[in-house]
């Protein structure tokens, strides 16, 4: 069935787990710091 | 904890298209007028009294949705929707919107929340407290040249005398940090003031000595510095560019705007020194590494003409925050009409410099939509006070850089290590399962649930967010989602 009402656009694959994970846990942290009430912005090693 | 169903997810317009997003599963939808009725719909009659963690299509296994719920998604037209909206619309048209909705449920719609089902348990969340530490505000300065109004470190002396680290006391920092980062590898130090850039020898003299020592350790690390940049030279440039620091530079954007706030201790205007510095240092680094980081206030509502004045100087990677707190700058809720309309011109011209093939990146649109964030993060969002510490001049350690100077936060120092572990659990478990206004909400797993220090400013409780700042987010994030919605679908290169 192809949807046209109601239509998924973007679908997360959060459950997916990368192998860099640490790497990317620890730029998390510098990117908090650019926005200082806003920290939970991408990682770009996830990207 | 109960979770409302309708509010996880959020029904939306922007641009003059119609988007749902689930704050479960993070899905991001696209609808039209049937799909938005017919969600609408079901949302108000279908969901009213559902409380079921989780999934709404578990409310009818639950038992505790009404029972028209399970009824209606049995039903090809359930009769209630006929009646509701068969006025507007076909019966073909609401039967395939509905038909739609129900292939949604549980998946993309009202999905199950693996995060939430963890509920209670306490281990699966303190685990991160094992990892040890893995990032370090380094207070190099407590000390500023300017004397910015809506600063929140009292113009740099935190509420105390001024102060600068020296290296001695640096180095000691970067020892502990190495020590207490445990089998980390990877590791991030940011020299932060106040100004740094008054005691740059010192921060020369940490950066060689912590890459040294991660040498021989096995560590790597990753270094940002922020600055005002009035101070930056030739000099200074030179050593941050040749060691990959990333820069992080306060710019407000206009001249009369960023004057008004960010001036000199003697009064006088910073805007063209600091613009002129900031070009140089991004020019040195070829024009990656660094993100403007400016300051909207009650003052300049119309904060896009402050991007779009960045943007003209040549900067592409801009970050703009809201100012929230007490000071006659701080916005309040008569603010967000003005500011909601200047989040739309500004996602108009982000669009638009894409479009025209010389993008820039604002740092609140970039949402990681499709690949996620990690869980922790998602969770937490960043982690003050069990990975992420501020250390200040005299060695003692604080949860973040917001909440230096505040006693009762204080962790221990870098002598002795972590006093306070108990402080410590409560930062870790200060998490969207645990707060009670988040667990329902759509953006839960893209803020992350707030900002720790604003919350303690704010309500005195870690695990009650900000409200202004909450609504700030989620208005923000309209315009976000809407951004993405345009980048993915390809409306825009």
């Amino acid at each position: 069935m192809e949807a046209k009402h109601i239509v998924p656009v973007i679908i997360p694959d959060w459950k997916k787990e990368k192998p860099d994970c640490e790497a990317c846990q620890s730029t998390c942290q510098s990117a908090c710091k650019t926005s200082c009430t806003v920290s939970n912005q991408p990682c770009p090693l996830k990207e | 904890m109960g979770v409302n169903p309708r509010e996880t997810v959020h029904v939306f317009r922007r641009g003059g298209r119609i988007l749902a997003y689930d704050g479960a599963s993070g899905t991001l939808h696209i609808l039209d007028e049937v799909g938005e009725a017919v969600l609408r719909w079901f949302m108000d009659s279908c969901l009213a009294g559902v409380t079921c963690p989780g999934a709404v299509s578990k409310a009818v296994d639950c038992g505790v949705g009404p029972e028209q719920t399970e009824m209606a998604l049995d039903e090809t037209l359930p009769e209630g929707l006929a009646s509701a909206l068969g006025g507007r619309f076909s019966d073909a048209e609401l039967a395939q919107a509905w038909k739609e909705l129900k292939a949604a449920l549980g998946k993309t719609l009202f999905a199950p929340d693996d995060i939430l089902d963890q509920e209670g348990d306490e281990k699966e969340f303190t685990s991160a407290l094992e990892a040890g530490l893995k990032s370090m505000c380094l207070d190099i300065a407590h000390d500023c040249n300017l004397a910015c109004d809506y600063c929140f470190a009292s113009q740099g002396s935190f509420g105390g005398k001024p102060s600068l680290m020296d290296e001695e006391m640096g180095k000691a920092a970067i020892d502990y940090l190495l020590e207490a980062s445990k089998d980390r590898k990877y590791l991030d130090v940011d020299f932060f003031g106040g100004e740094p850039l008054l005691c740059f020898d010192t921060v020369k003299s940490v950066l060689l000595y912590a890459l040294r020592e991660g040498a021989r350790r096995g560590k790597e690390f990753r270094f940002t510095l922020t600055t005002n940049c009035v101070l930056l030279d030739d000099d200074k440039i030179s050593f941050l560019v040749d060691h990959g620091v990333s820069l992080i530079l306060s710019l407000d954007g206009r001249q009369e705007v960023h004057d008004r706030m960010r001036r000199t201790r003697g009064g006088l205007p910073s805007h063209s020194v600091a613009v002129e510095g900031a070009k140089k240092a991004v020019a040195a680094k070829g024009g990656k590494g660094y993100f403007i980081r400016g300051t909207y206030t009650k003052h300049n509502l119309d904060f896009d003409e402050d991007v779009k004045y960045l943007y003209s100087q040549g900067f592409r990677y801009i970050s703009l925050e809201p100012a929230v707190g007490e000071g006659t700058w701080g916005l309040t809720e008569k603010d967000f009409r003005a500011v909601d309309e200047a989040y739309g011109r500004l996602t108009e011209f982000w669009l638009d410099c894409r479009r025209r093939g010389d993008p820039f990146e604002f740092y609140h649109f970039n949402l990681g939509l499709h690949h996620g964030l990690c869980k922790e993060r998602r969770m937490t969002g960043c982690g003050a006070g069990y990975e992420y510490v501020a250390v200040t001049p005299e060695g003692q350690i604080f949860p973040c850089h917001q909440l230096v100077g505040r006693d009762e936060f204080l962790l221990g120092d870098i002598w002795n290590g972590i006093k306070r572990q108990d402080l410590m659990k409560r930062f870790c478990l200060s998490r969207v399962p645990m707060k009670a206004g988040c667990a329902s909400c759509w953006a839960r797993y893209l803020c992350g649930g707030g900002c720790h220090a604003r919350a303690v400013y704010s309500t005195g409780d870690l695990l009650k967010p900000d409200v202004i700042s909450c609504q700030l987010m989620k208005m923000r994030l309209e315009h976000a989602l809407y951004a993405q919605y345009c980048l993915f679908t390809r409306l825009i290169p």
